[in-house]
């Protein structure tokens, strides 16, 4: 067996001991041991993006990444996003606009649409160019855009 | 994921030393192509070597001959982002604005895509069009002799590639068909101007990238009125795959060529 090997990483903003195998991706770390699953794993093979999550603010897809990669730095996963009484200004998007049905892939898209507003986009067009590496089997992505462009322009 | 090795070396020279050392290893870039490949098997190293803490691999920077210097490191989102890069070589920022999604963008980087050498990748075709010249941690190899065949290049097993130089070239642009599940070009080409003359390269549609001999010693103005239907493209073993015939390849490099031309300026 590999030796396991000790990291320090910050998830939603707590600052977390690990002590794993070298081959543990991220998507399990967050799943299986931090019980943080509404990160979810969609095709497991790169391509969906129901599993992304922020690494030092930007979009990865965690189960594509060894968490070994992730020492030092910072992630953030939906659940530091809102809480369900307390919902933050991206979600109330999502809620208000009907952006979302099974929401199996609505972590993902959240996380996309944090990305956007850091990046200061604002047209429809740059929204739905952004979101090529999300997919959604249910909504038929119109009111996705419509969640994440209003969201972009909410304070 | 079977079991591996972990290292996250921070000097260049550790790298290689670790490298030789140790059984079948291999670096680790943004691992967009190699963690894939695998969880499914496709690759199986004892070793991986993490190059994210290789200051060396690392910046955009101008340098005083007229040369833009990226970092192997640099992720395809620094590059399309870069202001050097934009202001300078526009096409080669567009070309990495147009890889993947976005969140692949952010972790892949440019050594890793050159060192994979896809022959569906899009930067080939840049490099072999700007005439870059591909940095190692020993030795600088123009891009013409980097890419032998696919999933092929000229580099040692332990040779890391730092650098890529990029000469300076204000009128550059490249388009692409792509797939549309991966992004991966059908056919990309890219095209910029070399003292007044026309450069051409073409990535996705054979085994590896290749320049457009017969329209890349064309005046600018000879190029806007040139019969591209004339162009015989029957030596360069065009691909026929799941995503399009030879056949299909040939009509797209054919019909994309006026419209690559008129956005060069
Ligand atoms: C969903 C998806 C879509 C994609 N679409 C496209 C696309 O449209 N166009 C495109 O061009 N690519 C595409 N890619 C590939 C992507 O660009 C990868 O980022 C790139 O091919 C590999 O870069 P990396 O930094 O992730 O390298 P890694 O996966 O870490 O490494 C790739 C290989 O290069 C070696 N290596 C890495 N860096 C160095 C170095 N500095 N010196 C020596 N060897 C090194 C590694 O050992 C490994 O063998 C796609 C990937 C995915 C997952
Ligand atoms: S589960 Fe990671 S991209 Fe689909
Ligand atoms: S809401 Fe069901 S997959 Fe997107």
């Amino acid at each position: 067996m590999s030796d396991k090997i000790i990291l320090n990483i910050n998830i939603n903003n707590k600052e977390i001991k690990l002590n794993v195998e070298p081959r543990t991706l991220l998507i399990d770390i967050l799943r299986n041991n931090l019980n943080l699953t509404g990160t979810h794993i969609g095709c497991d093979t790169s391509q969906c993006g129901s599993c992304m999550v922020l690494l030092e603010n930007k979009c990865v897809k965690s189960c594509s990444i060894l968490v070994a990669q992730c020492d030092n730095k910072s992630i953030k996963t939906i659940e530091s996003i809102g809480k369900e009484n307390n919902l933050s200004n991206v979600q109330k998007a999502f809620k208000n606009n009907h952006g979302l049905q099974c929401g199996f892939c609505t972590p993902g898209f959240i996380m996309s649409a944090i990305e956007c507003k850091n990046n200061k986009l604002s047209s429809e067009d740059e929204v739905r160019e952004f979101l090529d590496g999300n997919f959604c089997r249910c909504t038929g992505y119109q009111n996705i855009v419509k969640s994440i462009t209003s969201f972009l322009k909410m304070p | 994921m079977y079991q591996f090795e972990y290292h996250k070396p921070s000097s260049l020279a550790d790298s290689i030393e670790l490298f030789n050392k140790l059984e079948f290893p291999k670096y680790l870039a943004g691992g967009m192509t190699l963690i894939p490949a695998m969880k499914q098997k496709l690759s199986s190293p004892t070793d991986l070597i993490d190059l994210q803490n290789i200051d060396e691999l690392k910046g955009i920077n101008k340098s005083k001959d007229n040369t833009i210097i990226v970092g192997a490191f640099s992720s395809h989102n620094e590059i399309a982002n870069s202001l050097l890069i934009k202001n300078n070589i526009k096409g080669l920022s567009y070309l990495a604005s147009k890889i993947a999604d976005n969140a692949v963008r952010n972790s892949g980087t440019i050594g890793g895509s050159i060192c994979n050498a896809d022959p569906a990748a899009d930067y080939p075709a840049a490099l072999l069009s700007l005439e870059a010249t591909i940095n190692t941690n020993n030795r600088s190899i123009p891009a013409k002799d980097f890419f032998i065949d696919m999933f092929e290049t000229k580099l040692e097993s332990h040779e890391i590639v730092t650098s890529i130089t990029f000469p300076i070239k204000s009128k550059s642009f490249y388009l692409k068909f792509s797939s549309q599940a991966s992004k991966y070009a059908i056919v990309g080409m890219f095209a910029c101007i070399v003292n007044d003359q026309l450069s051409v390269s073409v990535t996705g549609a054979a085994n590896k990238v290749f320049h457009l001999e017969e329209v890349n010693n064309l005046s600018l103005n000879k190029a806007l009125t040139y019969d591209y239907d004339k162009i015989n493209l029957e030596k360069m073993n065009i691909n026929s795959d799941i995503h399009a015939s030879s056949k299909y390849r040939v009509s797209l490099i054919k019909n994309m060529l006026p419209k690559l031309i008129e956005n060069i300026f």
